[in-house]
């Protein structure tokens, strides 16, 4: 098992670069898919105060 | 979700902020002080005085910690207390005695620290001067400091986490991480050595990358990240309107945080390094770009719809300056990180009068605009007790800048290109001392740029204490409407 885990550890290890822009593309798809839109009222958060 | 409203008895804790806010005005007339002297030691050496306590050598800490640690970190632990209790609608986790010895352990760090760098007392590591037990203080103020922080995260009335406690929450938790390795030490005490010298874990050029691992983190997440959670709250508060667009401010968040952390190696290029990580640290360098003018469009754009308040509001100036002050300096940086650039103007005047267009322009005007945000309302008054000072303070203070970073830009591609000169024979062209000559004129008006940034922080401070003590100075509305309108409306 842990040989297992050890071998695919290595194949996975030199394209770190390639899973890293991976995860950071899959960020900015989530943040600007149109279904998220409603992300902008958040922008309000600080303008809700009373003062 | 606004529950703020079903509950409006969030009692919160702003006499933290208070302490805070005037902890920072003190400490940044000090840091200023210290950086026009040494300024003016360069251009006129006899201000040294001949003592070891007052050379170039042992202020120069005092006035980089000054501004950067004292002004800069008051700025945002203030601030951040505010902005997490109001974001979160939620009083500050831990109570106020909890808060108030973070408030007193952070300023006797400042105290230690710079006592410490006039006696000598130094670890020789940029922007980590303080020796062990000064280190070990400011690991437990930090730990304290993020319990009170997250703890009112978690702890929040309001659904979602507003994007500036997101920066916030980066710069406290680097910070620790990298302050925690950079000064990895053994003291030498405990094997009867001095107690004020201690030795670094790292080694060789290990050691080297790893104090610019954190020396360049400090820039990206003390004076990045941390500010960036002073733009994301202050100015959509001064401008009365939502951040431009909420999306690119998650997309920021999380390029910035994913590019910061590799660019260290710029700082040690041609060195002993290995040249590939000298590459790395190019290369993430430059993808910087991206998510710096990502943030600052999105900080400018913020005013879309309401760019008439720039004329009338000088708080909201010194804010949105200062928005622009960061896309230049975050053009300028990765530009001077390409080896090709880098090898003309490392080491020169060049890379201050770069850090300066960033600590000046960016941090010390997105700090006064949220400084002049929070006294009015801190201690309850109508408004500030000048607003005419204000507008002084951001012409001096700007006329200042623009005098020390094009003094510096001047100088240092000036120094470089000596440095590197050759005549027919091969032989250098300029002896050191000739180089040093040659700066002098640039020297003096530095130092004179510097002047004026301190006199403008003197309106502020005044501006601060007539404010708090509740006066208001009665002043005609500034009329920027242009003559021949005026006199046609009146007819």
């Amino acid at each position: 098992m842990m040989e297992t885990a050890q071998a695919v550890y290595e194949i996975l290890r030199p394209y770190w670069v390639v899973w890293l822009m991976m995860l950071f593309v899959g960020i900015i798809w989530w943040a600007f898919r149109p279904r998220n839109r409603d992300l902008e009222r958040h922008g309000s958060i600080p303008l809700n105060d009373d003062d | 979700m606004n529950q703020a409203a079903a509950n409006p008895a969030v009692a919160y804790n702003e006499d933290i902020v208070k302490k805070f806010v005037i902890a920072a005005t003190f400490w940044g007339i000090i840091g200023f002080l210290a950086g026009v002297y040494i300024a003016s030691q360069l251009a006129f050496p006899a201000l040294n005085l001949g003592l070891e306590w007052t050379t170039f050598g042992r202020l120069r800490p005092v006035h980089t910690s000054a501004v950067i640690f004292a002004f800069g970190g008051n700025v945002l632990l203030g601030t951040s207390f505010y902005v997490v209790q109001r974001t979160c609608r939620q009083t500050l986790f831990g109570g106020p005695t909890f808060a108030n010895l973070i408030f007193w352990g952070y300023q006797l760090f400042i105290v230690l620290a710079a006592s410490g760098y006039v006696l000598g007392i130094t670890q020789s590591k940029e922007y980590a001067e303080p020796e062990w037990y000064v280190d070990l203080l400011v690991a437990v103020v930090w730990v304290m400091y993020l319990i009170a922080f997250a703890g009112t995260l978690i702890k929040r009335r309001e659904t979602h986490i507003y994007v500036a406690n997101w920066f916030y929450l980066a710069f406290i938790i680097t910070i620790a991480m990298l302050h925690i390795v950079n000064n990895a030490t053994l003291p030498v005490v405990f094997f009867g050595g001095e107690f004020t010298r201690s030795y670094i874990a790292w080694a060789g050029v290990q050691d080297a990358m790893t104090q610019w691992w954190y020396g360049h983190n400090a820039v990206g997440f003390f004076l990045t990240a941390g500010f960036l959670g002073l733009m994301y709250y202050f100015v959509p508060k001064q401008a009365d309107r939502p951040v431009y667009s909420y999306r690119l401010s998650i997309v920021h968040f999380w390029a910035l945080i994913f590019l910061y952390i590799w660019a260290g190696p710029h700082h040690l290029h041609y060195t002993a390094l290995p040249d590939w990580t000298q590459t790395l640290g190019m290369t993430f360098s430059i993808m910087l770009w991206m998510p710096s003018w990502g943030g600052m469009i999105n900080g400018i754009m913020t005013l879309s719809g309401a760019w008439e308040k720039l004329r009338t509001d000088p708080v909201l100036r010194f804010m949105v300056t200062s928005v622009a002050f960061y896309g230049m300096s975050t053009f300028e940086g990765p530009a001077m990180s390409i080896k090709a650039v880098n090898s003309l103007s490392h080491y020169t005047d060049w890379t201050i009068g770069h850090v300066h267009s960033g600590a000046l322009g960016w941090v010390a005007f997105v700090s006064f605009g949220a400084m002049y945000f929070l006294v009015p309302r801190l201690w309850n008054r109508e408004r500030l007790y000048s607003l005419r000072l204000v507008s002084y303070h951001f012409w001096i203070a700007t006329i200042g800048i623009v005098l020390y970073i094009t003094a510096m830009w001047i100088s240092g591609i000036m120094q470089g290109l000596m440095w590197r000169a050759y005549d027919d024979l091969g032989f250098l062209q300029y002896s050191f001392i000739e180089t040093v000559e040659a700066m002098h004129p640039y020297y003096v008006i530095r130092a004179l740029g510097g002047v004026l940034f301190l006199v403008g922080s003197l309106f502020m401070v005044w501006n601060i204490y007539k404010t708090i003590k509740g006066e208001l100075r009665h002043e005609e509305a500034v009329d920027a409407a242009p003559q021949g309108v005026r006199a046609g409306a009146a007819e």
